[in-house]
């Protein structure tokens, strides 16, 4: 289920070349879709670098930064994508028993 | 004292015979409760259920404008997640039967040798374990943990086992993600 990292920047690009936005609707269907985990009191602070590591080969240090925003700020961004990738991340994260959501990006 | 540590590709577990016996009866506990969270329409099977389905299987979308991509997801990957989670519990229980862990007495010691992917199955599984407790304890960032030597009158024996089961799966899960983290 774990869906390789690619850039969400070359799926619009195709989007936009397929069909040129004609409304808001397009344009929003076209926003990528961010990957947030959110504070957790229970999930230790090492098991979270762990994680992030693991499912998107991110550095110690990028790992560590990400679960230190999520410890101070509640809440981070830890992936982006497409809508069939975020779904993808988000299970991931759950089965590792982080608690994760997604949303659309902000223009 | 539950400890891990990491030796030649492999992760070395040290445990009581109390300690691998409260693992191996884990699978059995918490399985029904990943099962149970399946048929989300009846009442919940104990109290504090509903808030332990909702944090080990939370939502995806918050937007509830996209009730029906969230549903369409849950049909897909719940299935997958309650798999995948009771796997990673029978994965323990498996390792725990093999070393002995059943013929072990509570105060005699127990050496388990895991290799990365099945220590890997038990950090999750002890993860979803600490959920469990945390929920049911109602744990939270601001609050210390009660103190039952001060008279604590709020802590009851139950939570107080509880507390003392959590902090144990706390002590091993650590362990074993530094030995991972090697």
């Amino acid at each position: 289920m774990t869906a390789p990292l690619a850039p969400a920047e070359t799926e619009i690009e195709i989007e936009e070349q397929g069909a040129e936005p004609v409304g808001d609707e397009d344009v929003i269907t076209d926003r990528p879709w961010l990957v947030i985990v959110w504070d957790d009191p229970v999930n230790l602070m090492t098991y979270v670098v762990h994680v992030f590591r693991k499912l998107f080969g991110y550095s110690k240090q990028k790992a560590t930064k990400l679960m230190l925003e999520v410890h101070e700020k509640g809440k981070s961004a830890v992936s982006h994508g497409n809508r069939e990738k975020a779904e993808g991340d988000v299970a991931r994260l759950h089965a590792y028993g982080l608690w994760a959501t997604m949303e659309r990006d902000t223009p | 004292m539950a400890r891990a540590r990491a030796r030649r590709g492999d992760v070395i577990v040290d445990l009581t015979g109390a300690e691998a016996q409260l693992l191996a009866g884990l699978s059995d506990q918490l399985v029904p409760l990943f099962e149970a969270s399946s048929r989300g329409d009846g009442p919940p099977a104990r109290p504090g259920s509903d808030r332990v389905r909702e944090r080990l299987f939370p939502r995806a979308y918050l937007d509830p404008t996209e009730e029906q991509a969230e549903e369409q997801w849950q049909s897909l990957v719940h299935p997958e997640l309650v798999a995948e989670k009771s796997t990673a519990l029978a994965t323990m229980a498996a390792n725990l039967s093999e070393s002995g862990a059943d013929g072990v007495a509570a105060h005699e010691s127990l050496r388990l040798k895991l290799s990365v992917a099945d220590a890997e199955a038990w950090i999750m599984a002890l993860n979803d374990a600490r959920v469990v407790a945390g929920v049911t304890l109602e744990i939270s960032e601001s609050a210390d943990p009660p103190d039952p030597d001060a008279g604590d009158p709020d802590v009851g024996d139950a939570a107080e086992a509880l507390w003392a089961i959590y902090d144990m799966l706390t002590q091993l899960q650590t362990a074993l993600v530094d030995a991972l983290s090697r």
